[in-house]
């Protein structure tokens, strides 16, 4: 199931609220478990064995970690074969068909591929489930000895799919204690609703656009229209994901959890090493605090500190999917941010503001065309069109394709920026009984809008007498 | 905190009326706006449900049945339209009118076409062959288009002067229909709603022809014309699932006072019927109003008129030649259609090419461009 589905919106959510709500707090986690299931199972229903022994063995592991509390090689031992099977399962799943089809090309190898398919949600559950052992191994939080309490924060439905990636410390507390309020209620939809509009209205609408472009010959492409179009992307693909994470939280406050924050005005940012701590924060941080700190992080010479960055960078990419381009997208942005680290950055630093944003979106963007295209004859094309070949820079058909998504085109630029929710301070705070009014009316209209658009999504006419 | 809570309270209700009114009032089995079924709920069983199979369906049968579906289509196109878009589908959005946009052609099945029609005339001596290509409302009424739509449309003149010229060079006389109508291009030739010409386009189309046939062309002004709908939709409407045009008037031309039809017998694999008229009003109560002209299309149709001309002819045709068939009955005795996408078999178990005096093949661009079954002409 999808946040972005009639059936979620209409029957799935508003009975897990109505039970969630009703039941007293001992049974809160049941419910939550239960229904994470339900939603699990509804979307892929034959992992849903996988994900339950995969919730087990970690459940198990954190307890055993726990019980050799004192015995620390012991205790490393077992850490190490949960992460194992962690990881283990992660590369089985999610990577096996890549290492086959590369090792048979390469050696010419006719080892079959099993051509599992990938299990829905696994690389965000995997990390969440990482971090859980290793919090334990730490000493940061005590092993759960309910069974509930791991199965709720491993299945949750809120981030299975696609995060925020919740580490089990930031979350530990509410997994006991949380306050479930109607405040936390009202936040909770205008949050969801936001992040709704956001993937329907914005992302599911700019979406044409790149779909245009990309289906147009690169050697046509006029420069101007690459840019566009790969901006055009870079709209759908952050409003799309921001909209579902903000999906996510909006849900999990309803049902009184504080998940993570995972985007902030990533487009906005002043250097590629900002866009990294504004997009996908969750992904970062996680990085961060289980690959990049334990190999060392910056605390160790330079060459080891490089090492670390690849590392960390190499794994980013990769873990986008099994596809040898996310690892070059990885490693281009590793190089960047060592380029930034030791050549240019204090240089980006002096120049003004705009400049920044202009620089870091200028590589961003760049960096999203190794992202979506899979092999580098598609990549470099497309590069290509975005600096020249084509030999024009603009042409009619440029034109008619802009000016049908020129309105959200500008609607995604704007709500890139800050400046939505400064107004919305602004009106709330000068003209409260305008915004009294026009608050709702707007949400409303929101959620109004994005439920046609999924109605209409299974709008496929029939179309008798072809001729 | 109000605010937010008037909202939640707003889609609160919202939610539940949706969902209530969704779930307890009674469904539609099919979609007159889609004209297709719906979903039906799903079968539960253990295989169903463990492949996921069951809540796709759910899901689409939740979807289908969602309370105000055509409301909502309805409400999308238009937020869509709000937001700058004028193409969906595959059909632009102009003023008040709808226009499909033809995928680029299929080099090889055209090929294929064109040389199955050169063999045919060779092998076929005796009738004069005409063949005549109607280009679609995009390109005559290009000035309509939302603006630059032109560039990014292949031309479908300059595709018919190419293979005009082969057609040409071996044994046919080819008909200039695209000239005729750019000439009327101001006029209402195509439907607003839906991908064929009109009547006043057909005539124009007929007019053109006439002169290639050695046929007096019947002046529009001596036909008694008779409006049969003012409320059709045609295809693009449906496709496009825009609800901001006008209904399209269906007219019928009645050249000499009336059809001059004698019998119309249609043949399928079925068997023949045959009726006494070119019209099938029962289809005006229907979603394809269009098909009340000739029917719908079908392999065979064999027309007897009373025009006494001693004059047979010959057509290979889509469903563009159905309104176009009635101006010409006062020129034959006997109108032949071959419908080629229906035929499995060679066509001369039906029709013998040598018996007629002319041969003419009539197809839109659009079908001749895409389609694969002209080759059967030469089977």
């Amino acid at each position: 199931m999808q946040f972005s589905n009639l059936t979620f919106l209409f029957l799935f959510l508003p009975l897990v609220l109505l039970l969630y709500y009703a039941v007293p707090f001992r049974f809160k986690n049941l419910v939550f478990f239960l229904s994470s299931l339900f939603f699990y199972a509804w979307g892929e229903p034959k992992y849903l064995p996988l994900l339950l022994f995969f919730t087990l063995i970690n459940y198990l592991t954190g307890l055993a970690i726990a019980k050799n509390g004192k015995n620390p090689k012991k205790k490393k031992r077992i850490l190490l074969v949960g992460l194992i099977v962690d990881v283990g399962l992660l590369v089985v799943f999610k990577y096996l068909s890549l290492l086959i089809s590369t090792t048979n090309t390469l050696f010419g190898a006719g080892i079959p591929d099993p051509k599992l398919s990938m299990p829905l949600g696994i690389s965000f559950y995997t990390f969440q489930a990482i971090s859980y052992l290793v919090g334990i191994y730490w000493g940061k939080f005590s092993a759960e000895t309910n069974f509930l309490t791991v199965g709720t924060y491993i299945t949750a439905f809120t981030q299975i799919t696609s995060g925020p990636i919740t580490k089990y410390e930031t979350i530990e507390p509410e997994m006991h204690k949380r306050t479930i309020n109607r405040q936390g209620f009202y936040s909770g939809v205008e949050l969801f609703v936001m992040g709704l509009g956001k993937k329907v209205i914005l992302s599911n609408h700019i979406a044409g656009l790149w779909a245009t472009v990309k289906a147009t010959n690169p050697g046509e492409i006029p420069l101007g229209l690459a840019w566009v179009g790969i901006i055009g992307f870079a709209f759908q693909l952050y409003f799309d994901f921001s909209g579902y994470t903000q999906m996510a939280i909006g849900v999990g406050r309803m049902l009184g959890f504080h998940l993570p924050p995972n985007f902030n005005d990533p487009y906005m940012s002043t250097s590629v090493s900002d866009f990294w701590r504004r997009w996908h924060m969750s992904l970062g941080s996680w990085f961060r605090e289980f690959i990049y700190i334990p190999l060392g992080g910056n605390r160790v010479g330079r060459a080891k500190n490089i090492r670390n960055i690849f590392v960390v960078w190499l794994l980013t990419g990769i873990w986008h999917g099994a596809q040898w381009n996310f690892l070059f997208w990885g490693l281009y942005f590793g190089i960047l941010l060592l380029l930034e680290k030791f050549l240019w950055g204090k240089k980006v630093e002096e120049w003004p503001r705009f400049l920044q944003i202009f620089y870091s979106f200028f590589f961003v963007c760049i960096g999203w065309v190794l992202f979506e295209f899979s092999s580098p004859a598609q990549i470099f094309a497309y590069l290509g069109a975005m600096f020249g070949t084509s030999g024009s820079i603009w042409n009619s058909f440029s034109t008619y394709y802009f000016s049908m998504y020129a309105i959200v085109f500008f609607l995604c630029a704007l709500f890139s920026t800050a400046y939505p929710r400064k107004w919305k301070q602004t009106l709330r705070k000068r003209f409260p009984t305008t915004w009294k009014i026009g608050y709702p009316i707007f949400l409303v209209l929101l959620f109004v809008l994005s439920v046609a658009y999924l109605v209409s999504s299974t709008y496929q006419p029939f179309l008798y007498a072809q001729f | 905190m109000r605010a937010k809570m008037t909202a939640s309270f707003l889609i609160v209700l919202f939610v539940v009326g949706m969902t209530i009114a969704t779930l307890c009032l009674p469904k539609k089995k099919y979609s007159q706006s889609e004209n297709r079924a719906l979903a039906p709920f799903p079968k539960i069983s253990f295989n169903a449900v463990t492949s996921g199979e069951f809540s796709r369906s759910f899901d689409s049968w939740f979807t289908d049945h969602f309370f105000g579906r055509d409301t909502w289509t309805a409400v999308n196109g238009g937020t869509e339209y709000a937001l700058g878009k004028r193409e969906n589908k595959d059909v632009f959005i102009c003023d008040n009118q709808l226009m499909a946009r033809l995928p680029e052609p299929n080099e090889l099945y055209v090929n294929r076409s064109i040389d199955a029609m050169n063999s045919f005339a060779k092998k076929n001596q005796g009738p004069s062959f005409y063949a005549m290509l109607i280009p679609s409302a995009s390109e005559i009424q290009a000035d309509r288009l939302p603006k630059n739509a032109t560039s990014t449309l292949w031309s479908q003149k300059d595709a018919i002067d190419g293979w005009y010229q082969t057609l040409g060079e071996n044994g046919w006389s080819t008909v200039d229909a695209e000239g005729a109508l750019e000439a009327h291009k101001g006029e209402e030739i195509y439907y607003h709603t839906d991908h064929h010409w009109t009547s006043q386009g057909a005539y124009y189309g007929y007019e053109e022809l006439a002169k290639y046939l050695n046929i007096a062309a019947v002046s529009q002004s001596s036909m008694d014309v008779e409006t049969v709908s003012t409320d059709f939709y045609g295809t693009l409407y449906n496709k496009a699932g825009f609800r901001g045009i006008q209904p399209d008037q269906i007219d019928y031309y009645f050249p000499n006072g009336g059809e001059g039809v004698e019998s119309v017998t249609i043949t399928t694999a079925s068997g023949q019927e045959t009726y006494n008229s070119l019209y099938f009003k029962e289809y005006l109560e229907k979603k394809d109003q269009y098909a009340s002209f000739l029917g719908e299309n079908r392999a065979y149709v064999s027309i007897k008129t009373t025009a006494n001309t001693g004059k047979k002819i010959l057509i290979f045709k889509d469903s563009y030649a159905n309104s176009l068939v009635p101006f010409l009955t006062s020129a034959y005795d006997e109108i032949d259609l071959v419908d080629l996408r229906y035929v499995n078999d060679s066509f001369t178990q039906q029709f013998t090419p040598t018996e007629y005096d002319d041969v003419l093949l009539l197809y839109s661009v659009d079908v001749f461009s895409s389609g694969n079954d002209l080759s059967k002409i030469d089977w």
